[in-house]
């Protein structure tokens, strides 16, 4: 009769080894034993060991590329989110099961729609929590950009103290409001309501300097129409790429947001799809008069100072160019050539508010 | 959904006490998968969420009222992770430039997979290829096809076994996905190296049953 320390290792002792170690195994002395002699189980141990090693490694593997009936990473979302019939689960997933992308998609919007936090998430989350003042006064906010109307108190208060005038701003607001705003407008609006830069931008109105944002920095208090000149653009970029307009509408925005070189990059793409621009040449000027402002390189102000001439060579009168260029030459330290250009300036444009800030600027200058 | 009636301030607090977690959440994840962590854009992006979810009198949240299935919560989600993900992808185009496709790091991955594949890789898709014939043989009866999918989801695409429980349509615990994993796997396993039938569990094994074919392990699970 044969010795039990001479049988073979079954299948499924096999793999309880490899699963399991061999301390979990019935016939556990017996089994060493026998292993100790016999090298055709060791080999069949091998084997299944390898097995297991790649089977944990089968997502390393080559992918297969997507094709043309894949469903969208929104396709996924909604499923994981559970938003979809389960006739289409059922066709999507038989489909994930066969596809390599779309089983990462799935993978990755899975991991999206987890409700639980990990440890790590949790920590982030931590120092996102708003406190109760914090949600107070942004659901005021929300409140107005939903259409909210003010509560019955402050109606009442302002109907006693301005009720004519409050219809009348309310029938010009209500005109405002039919009108859907540009981007070029929002951004405009943001330059003013906000304005973080010395030099002009195109079509902006008047607005006095505030402390300004800067690369890095958070962007919370950003204006809401920047926000939303943001939101526009990024989404009809993705349908215009090559709309010089967007382009410069995004790189105006960089401007805004003190994002230089991304601004010099958008700026500079946008010339690309159409030579010269004067416009798009001004913008570009102020992008490396911020990169200088930010990094004290004066070769930035070269640049700028290179870019408003060229632009002034073409036409004189434009004002822009001009207010921008003095403001240039002032930081350039070059007062007499800035002086020249704030002198030329009030008498293209006088009766404007800008004039204001360039009479101040004079006095400043022939002052010292 | 009073914020949309009433659009007060105090419906809007209770929408972000309600449903501020959701949001960040989903932002932080999202915003991951384009290699972005920094604290001041997830808040950005964040408020930029709350803006927009107000936006045409609160457009998205009506759209939701209309909608016949899943629960909010995971509507909100699908919203925001598509607001964040349009953002990168809208930014990625406006700096690139033109005709470039927007891509996440996982997008990244997935292209740079599919240019270079070292000698392991070959190796493993040929094991992936095997993985599957050994499916196909091993499987006949009605709920193999769901085991199949369940085995690959996990094996292939790393998606957890409490993340399978809780797709729509699988109709398992976690336990009994973990037990559809381990007992495929145990099957695969024997039948890729030729060591012979293994039993579907233990319980058989010891009264001498045995079964080489998925057909005679499943059901318990259901």
């Amino acid at each position: 009769m044969q010795d039990p320390a001479d049988a073979h290792l079954s299948a499924d002792e096999i793999i309880d080894l490899v699963d399991n170690g061999i301390d979990a195994l019935e016939r556990m002395e017996m089994i060493e034993a026998h292993l100790q002699l016999c090298e055709f189980c060791r080999s069949r141990i091998a084997a299944v060991r390898k097995r297991d090693d790649q089977l944990r490694h089968l997502p390393e593997g080559r992918l297969t590329s997507s094709g043309p009936d894949c469903p969208t990473s929104e396709a996924w979302l909604e499923l994981a989110c559970g938003l979809l019939p389960d006739e289409e689960v059922e066709r999507l997933l038989s489909h994930a099961s066969s596809c390599d992308q779309c089983g990462r998609r799935l993978s990755h919007a899975l991991v999206i729609a987890d409700h639980r936090a990990t440890p790590g998430e949790e920590q982030v989350l931590r120092n996102f929590e708003w406190g109760r003042d914090r949600s107070s006064s942004f659901a005021t906010k929300l409140k107005r950009q939903s259409g909210g109307l003010p509560n019955w108190n402050e109606l009442k208060i302002w109907a006693v103290a301005a009720g004519v005038i409050i219809a009348a701003a309310a029938g010009a607001w209500l005109v405002q409001g039919s009108r859907k705003s540009s981007p070029d407008q929002l951004i405009a609006q943001a330059y003013t309501e906000e304005r973080t830069l010395a030099l002009r931008i195109e079509g902006a109105s008047y607005g006095p300097m505030k402390q300004r944002r800067g690369p890095g920095q958070s962007k919370v208090n950003r204006p809401y129409s920047l926000v939303k000149a943001e939101s526009d653009v990024s989404r009809e970029l993705l349908l215009h790429p090559d709309s010089v307009q967007l382009l410069q509408a995004r790189g105006r925005i960089d401007l805004l947001d003190w994002d230089c070189a991304d601004a010099i990059s958008v700026f500079k793409n946008a010339l690309r799809e159409r030579s010269v621009v004067s416009s798009l040449q001004t913008d570009l000027a102020s992008a490396y008069f911020e990169c200088a402002e930010v990094q004290s390189q004066d070769s930035d102000y070269g640049l700028a100072l290179n870019l408003l001439s060229q632009v002034l060579r073409k036409n004189p009168q434009d004002s822009i160019a001009l207010f921008n260029r003095a403001i240039v030459y002032e930081r350039m330290g070059q007062p007499h050539e800035a002086i020249a250009d704030w002198e030329r300036y009030v008498r293209l444009d006088p009766k404007s508010i800008w004039a204001v800030e360039a009479r101040d600027a004079l006095q400043r200058l022939t002052a010292r | 959904m009073s914020c949309i009636k009433t659009k007060e301030s105090a419906a809007w607090e209770e929408f972000i006490s309600r449903f501020h977690r959701c949001i960040v959440l989903t932002v932080v994840r999202t915003a991951r998968q384009w290699g972005e962590t920094s604290e001041a854009v997830i808040e950005d992006l964040t408020q930029d969420t709350y803006l927009k979810i107000c936006q045409e009198e609160c457009r998205v949240l009506r759209r939701f009222q209309s909608l016949k299935t899943g629960t909010f919560r995971g509507y909100l989600t699908v919203v925001v992770a598509n607001f964040v993900h349009d953002h990168f992808k809208g930014a990625q185009t406006a700096k690139r430039g033109k005709g470039r496709r927007a891509s996440s790091l996982e997008d990244l991955k997935h292209e740079a997979s599919d240019q270079a594949s070292s000698a392991r890789e070959i190796e493993q898709n040929i094991f992936a290829n095997e993985v599957k014939s050994a499916l196909k043989r091993l499987s006949a009866s009605r709920s193999a096809e769901r085991d199949c999918r369940i085995f690959w989801l996990y094996y292939r695409h790393g998606i957890t076994a409490n993340a399978i429980a809780g797709l729509p349509t699988v109709g398992l615990s976690v336990k009994g996905v973990e037990s559809v994993i381990g007992r495929l796997a145990r099957l695969v396993r024997a039948e890729l190296t030729g060591i012979g039938a293994v039993s579907d569990d233990k319980k058989k094994r010891s009264t001498g049953e045995s079964s080489s074919a998925i057909d005679l392990v499943n059901n318990e699970e259901e």
